[in-house]
This record gives structure tokens, C-alpha cells and sequence, in this order.
């Protein structure tokens, strides 16, 4: 008797864990709403929201129309989707590595999509010579660079057994390489191709179109739906290999797959806007501090987290100089570092 | 599928092509709390490895019911390694719902789920610990947490490596007490990693006590472990008495630091005396 009702106690009150981390996930999903319109009605001059309903029902002028439809929707968009696909990108790899401080440019992404990009303007060479004429030329050089890194991780991984350790060193190894033939790349670069790859490394949102758009939000919101299906096993390999495995999780096939999507997926965003640093690694610290490290959780509110962040950060990048737009990249850590010191010294107390 | 015997079959097993364990060959069946004793590196943990599944011998096989379910045996078991590092920010309710939904392949928790959960905290007394995070526990309350998360899983098998190791003696005595009753009542197979020999002889039916990644002796632990036995195998010197009809064995010094002062005497009157617990 006594026993069915401490049951009956601890059920309620695991609903009550529950509620809780659904709440901030509703919290969260309000916040990321509300970055969003934020980051619609700024810009050089600022829209309301009472205009946007009229462009949406078609009750508004043309120049608004057009203005809304295509800049600042695909940039807002870029900034939610973007954000969402880096952050479970961040959680995805620190799950797998079993480390808090890394992140899929761990693995050298980034420095790897960055040097496909500068190999294109520095010496004008694009792996798909048809994409020449089309302005996508860089963006594929850095995407094919970017699975060249994941492949190179895996493999050098492969060699110390798919450990976390050794995922960590061959990505430090893979990111170090691809900074070498960065920097190479600028050392033979004209002025005017360093100012181009300066510029494509800090990032932008501004490179947004309805194209990469939708090609962001469908692998953001694959890998997400994939990643999420790994949640128990994702949360479990933070213990250890060894408990995971007892547990019955294939602790090398779930490394391969998770490496590859979150690769995979932080790719196809930094080959679309350029290196976005700061919300891989951050989100999931801010993240884990309302809802914990159920990644079942953890995942869709680090996603909500790093999507109000770079909406955030895509405002201010509007508004810090009246007429100009500060690169993302900038701007992400500015405004990320705070929020994310708050919530950890917040915690502490 | 119900277990009824494993056999560990010439189990030769080691790390980076060196042998650890070798030609280890025995046989448990259900109901039965097998203890593996022997000193630091003697290849107890590698054994159990090998049955949990976590790693490939060199040679040999683990037998269930007589058939090599190699593929299978990760849902039979229920496996808790020596130590768990990880330190997660979940709660232990869903720390031990975790272990389950991998293990039965749910992913959305059923109230069901839940009271299994609580029920595995009830067994071992921390159901107030539910709601509490991994990362504040004590190491004897986290320890009884990870004992929690493998009976949850309710396995045909339970591996434990020295799952005593950072326990208070009370909570030792009711952990071994639990797994023996729930063994008993279960018809579970449980194989144990011991350094306590006296628990071995308390909660035990038999004791594969191994030396330099050999078998030396295979049996039930009150009748195997003599001190001769003991002398040969873990260096020291032991006294096997009873109390009320209760064999247990008393440490008396060890080979390299000498008989314990106090003890020389008693050795020497030993004969005369019925009561050895005087001279303790």
C-alpha cells in the first residue's frame, strides 16, 4: 500500500519534470517567434508588424511587399533555421565526443569550408566547373571541403577505434591542416580575393535566397528528426562507452551517424552563409542549465536556443550602424556571451 | 526467453594482443550467485566483459542454454561495470528510465515505465533520491543508483563488477542481500566480482576464484576457500572460523607485512581455545 502510493508519488512528480521541460520549450519557442518578427520589422527602416500582416493578406504597397518577401523573411529565416541546425549540431558532437567543449568546427568544418571558398577566389578553381557562372561555385567548394573534413575525421578516428579521444584529436589534426592551406590560400591571394575570403569568413546572412533557404531548413530539420530518434542512445553514451554498451547501444555505428549528420548539417550552413562561430558550442551549455541533459529535451531547446541567438545577433547586426550590416560572425559572439555567462553564473548561484 | 545455464567455455581474453585471461571454463545455473575472486589484475573485470558482451575474447565462448547468443545477449543482460563516470545533469528516475528505454526500445515514457523505475528505487531503499540530480549524489548514492538502472532493466543475467566498491558496510550487506533475494526469487544467473571473501562465503552459492588470469579453484565459497588456498592466492594469512555453524575467515597478517601483533600468540594457544572471537 504504502509502496503503490510513493509510487503514485514519484509518477506525479516525474509529470511534473516533464511539464516543466515542456514549458521551456514553449518558452523557448515563444522566444524564437518573437526574434523573429524582431528580426523582420528591422532594418534600415523599420517595418510593423500591422504592415507585415498587410503584405501577408495583400493590403499592402509593393516597395513593403517586396521588401519584406525578399530580404527580410529569407534572412529571418536564415537566422531560425540556421541557428537551430548549428546548435543540434553542437549538442549532437559533445554527446559523442563526451566533451563540453566541442563543437562540429572541432572538427575542422569550418577552417575546411573556409578553404574551399578561398580556394575558389585565391586561384579561382571550383571543384564543379559548371557551377562557375552560376555565384554557387563557392558554396559547393566549401561543402564538398566540409565532408572532406567529416571523412577525414572518421577515418583518422577509425584508426584509435572510434573513441571520443580519438574523434577529438583527428578533428584538432583535420582543423589544423585545413587552417595551414587557409592561410596559405590568403598568403597567395590579390588584395581584393582576401577581402572576399575575410568577408565570406565572417559570415552573413545576407547571402540568403529562398534556394538555401530551403535547403538549410530541410537537412536542419532531417538531421534534427534523426537526431531526436537517437535521444535515449545520445544521452546514454555521456556515460561512458563501456555503460552505453551494456546498455545495448552500438556505440561505433551511433559515432559514424551522428558524425555524419551533424557534418553534414553544419555544412550546408556554413557552405550557405559562412562561419557562424559561438552558437555550436553555447547553445546546448544555455540550453542544458532549464531542461537538463535528456537530450530527448536538450536537443529541440538548444535548437530554439541557437535560433533566438542568431535572430538576436542578426538584429543587432542591423542596428549597430545605421545603414550598414555588421557580418554575422561578429556579431553572434557579442551577443551570445552574455546571455550565456547570465545563465551560467545564474545556475551557480 | 527463460536462461537456464551459462557456460563460460576456455575463455581466453586480453588487451592489445596480450593475454589476460586464459582457458577459463565454468558453468552457472539460474538461481545461482556465482562470485569471481581473486587478487588486483588476476582478470576478473576482463571475464565479465567478455560475458557482458563489451568486448571479444581472444578465444572460447559464452554459452546460454547451450547455444553461443552472442548477437543476443545484450537484452539478457544487465551489466554494471566497476565504475560509471559520467556525471549527466538528469535526475535518477531518468537516469534509470534511461537504461530501460534503450534496453525495450521505447521512446516516449509510459506511467507504466515509470513505476518499474520506482519500483527498482524501492528495492534498494532511494526512492527519495528520484527526483534528485545524478550530479549531486554521493558516490555510495550514485553507486546504488547504477545498481538500480541494471534491475530496473530486469535482465536474465546480471553482471555486477564489484558493485560494493564504494559502499558503507551496511549498505554492502542489504545491496548483496537484495541481489541475492531478487537472484532467488527471479531465477536470475548472477555473476559477481568480489574482494570481500567473507561476503562471497555470506551471499554466494559458488566462487571462481582465479589467479594470474587462471581458474584455480571452482566451487561453493565455504568449502573452497581455505587458508591454505587464500595463502596462495592473495598473499596473506587467514583464519577460517565458525560461529554458530557460520564459516567465516579472519585476517591474521600477510605475507609481506608479517602476522598482525597479537596474533602470534593466539596462533600459539590457538589448540587450547574453543572461542577464538576472544582473542580478535
Amino acid at each position: 500500500m504504502l509502496s503503490s502510493q510513493s509510487s503514485a508519488k514519484t509518477g506525479e512528480l516525474y509529470t511534473t519534470l516533464v511539464k516543466h521541460k515542456r514549458m521551456m520549450l514553449a518558452i523557448f519557442s515563444i522566444l524564437t517567434a518573437f526574434a523573429f518578427l524582431t528580426n523582420v520589422c528591422t532594418g534600415y527602416t523599420f517595418i510593423n508588424p500591422v504592415q507585415i500582416v498587410q503584405a501577408i493578406t495583400g493590403n499592402s504597397d509593393e516597395g513593403v511587399s517586396s521588401v519584406i518577401f525578399n530580404y527580410r523573411i529569407p534572412v529571418a529565416l536564415a537566422a531560425v533555421v540556421s541557428g537551430l541546425a548549428l546548435a543540434i549540431g553542437g549538442v549532437a558532437i559533445q554527446a559523442i565526443s563526451n566533451n563540453p567543449l566541442a563543437s562540429p568546427y572541432t572538427f575542422g568544418i569550418a577552417s575546411a569550408a573556409a578553404f574551399g571558398a578561398a580556394l575558389l577566389y585565391s586561384l579561382d578553381i571550383s571543384l564543379i566547373p559548371l557551377l562557375k557562372i552560376s555565384g554557387y561555385a563557392a558554396m559547393m567548394n566549401a561543402f564538398i571541403f566540409a565532408l572532406i573534413a567529416c571523412l577525414g575525421v572518421l577515418l583518422l578516428s577509425k584508426a584509435r577505434g572510434l573513441t571520443a579521444v580519438g574523434m577529438i584529436l583527428a578533428g584538432i589534426c583535420i582543423s589544423f591542416f585545413f587552417q595551414a592551406l587557409l592561410a596559405f590560400m590568403q598568403y597567395l591571394a590579390t588584395q581584393e580575393a582576401l577581402q572576399a575570403i575575410v568577408f565570406w569568413i565572417f559570415g552573413s546572412l545576407y547571402k540568403a535566397t529562398t534556394e538555401n533557404v530551403l535547403i538549410v531548413t530541410v537537412t536542419g530539420m532531417g538531421s534534427f528528426l534523426l537526431l531526436l530518434s537517437y535521444g535515449w542512445k545520445l544521452t546514454a553514451i555521456q556515460l561512458g562507452d563501456e555503460v552505453a554498451q551494456g546498455m545495448g547501444v552500438n556505440v561505433r555505428r551511433l559515432r559514424i551517424i551522428v558524425l555524419v549528420v551533424a557534418a553534414l548539417t553544419t555544412a550546408v550552413v556554413v557552405s550557405s552563409y559562412g562561419v557562424i562561430p559561438f552558437i555550436c558550442i553555447a547553445s546546448p551549455h544555455i540550453a542544458k542549465s532549464f531542461v537538463g541533459e535528456d537530450v530527448r529535451y536538450l536537443l529541440p531547446c538548444s535548437g530554439l536556443v541557437g535560433a533566438t541567438i542568431l535572430s538576436m545577433a542578426c538584429v543587432v547586426s542591423k542596428i549597430v550602424h545605421k545603414g550598414a550590416i555588421m557580418p554575422i560572425g561578429i556579431v553572434t559572439s557579442l551577443v551570445g556571451i552574455p546571455i550565456l555567462l547570465r545563465v551560467l553564473i545564474g545556475e551557480r548561484q | 526467453m527463460k536462461v537456464e545455464t551459462l557456460q563460460v567455455c576456455k575463455l581466453s581474453a586480453g588487451y592489445k594482443g596480450k593475454r589476460i585471461v586464459r582457458d577459463v571454463s565454468f558453468e552457472v545455473k539460474a538461481g545461482e550467485v556465482c562470485a569471481l575472486l581473486g587478487p588486483n589484475g588476476s582478470g576478473k573485470t576482463t571475464i565479465l566483459r567478455c560475458i557482458a558482451g563489451v568486448m571479444r575474447p581472444i578465444s572460447g565462448s559464452v554459452l546460454i542454454n547451450g547455444k553461443n547468443m552472442r548477437d543476443h545477449m545484450v537484452k539478457l543482460i544487465g551489466y554494471l561495470p566497476q565504475s560509471i563516470e559520467g556525471k549527466l545533469k538528469i535526475t535518477v528516475i531518468e537516469y534509470i528510465l534511461l537504461g530501460m528505454a534503450i534496453n525495450k526500445g521505447f521512446w516516449k515514457v509510459r506511467k507504466e515505465d515509470v513505476e518499474v523505475a520506482h519500483e527498482a528505487l524501492v528495492t534498494l531503499g532511494i526512492e527519495n533520491l528520484a527526483l534528485k540530480n545524478l550530479d549531486e549524489l554521493s558516490g555510495g548514492q550514485r553507486r546504488l543508483c547504477d545498481i538500480a538502472l541494471v534491475l530496473a532493466k530486469k535482465p536474465e543475467i546480471l553482471i555486477l563488477d564489484e558493485p560494493t566498491s564504494s559502499l558503507d558496510i551496511k549498505n554492502s550487506f542489504d545491496v548483496l542481500e537484495t541481489i541475492r533475494s531478487v537472484t532467488k526469487a527471479e531465477k536470475l544467473i548472477t555473476l559477481i566480482a568480489l574482494h570481500d571473501l567473507n561476503h562471497a562465503m555470506e551471499f554466494s552459492d559458488h566462487c571462481a576464484v582465479l589467479n594470474s588470469g587462471k581458474l584455480i579453484t571452482f566451487g561453493n565459497p565455504v568449502e573452497v576457500l581455505s587458508p591454505q588456498l587464500v595463502e596462495k592466492v592473495y598473499g596473506i594469512y587467514v583464519e577460517k572460523i565458525s560461529i554458530n555453524g557460520n564459516k567465516r575467515l579472519v585476517t591474521l597478517g600477510s605475507a609481506s607485512c608479517g602476522r598482525i601483533k597479537g596474533i602470534i600468540d593466539y596462533e600459539e594457544k590457538k589448540d587450547e581455545k574453543d572461542d577464538i572471537a576472544i582473542y580478535i
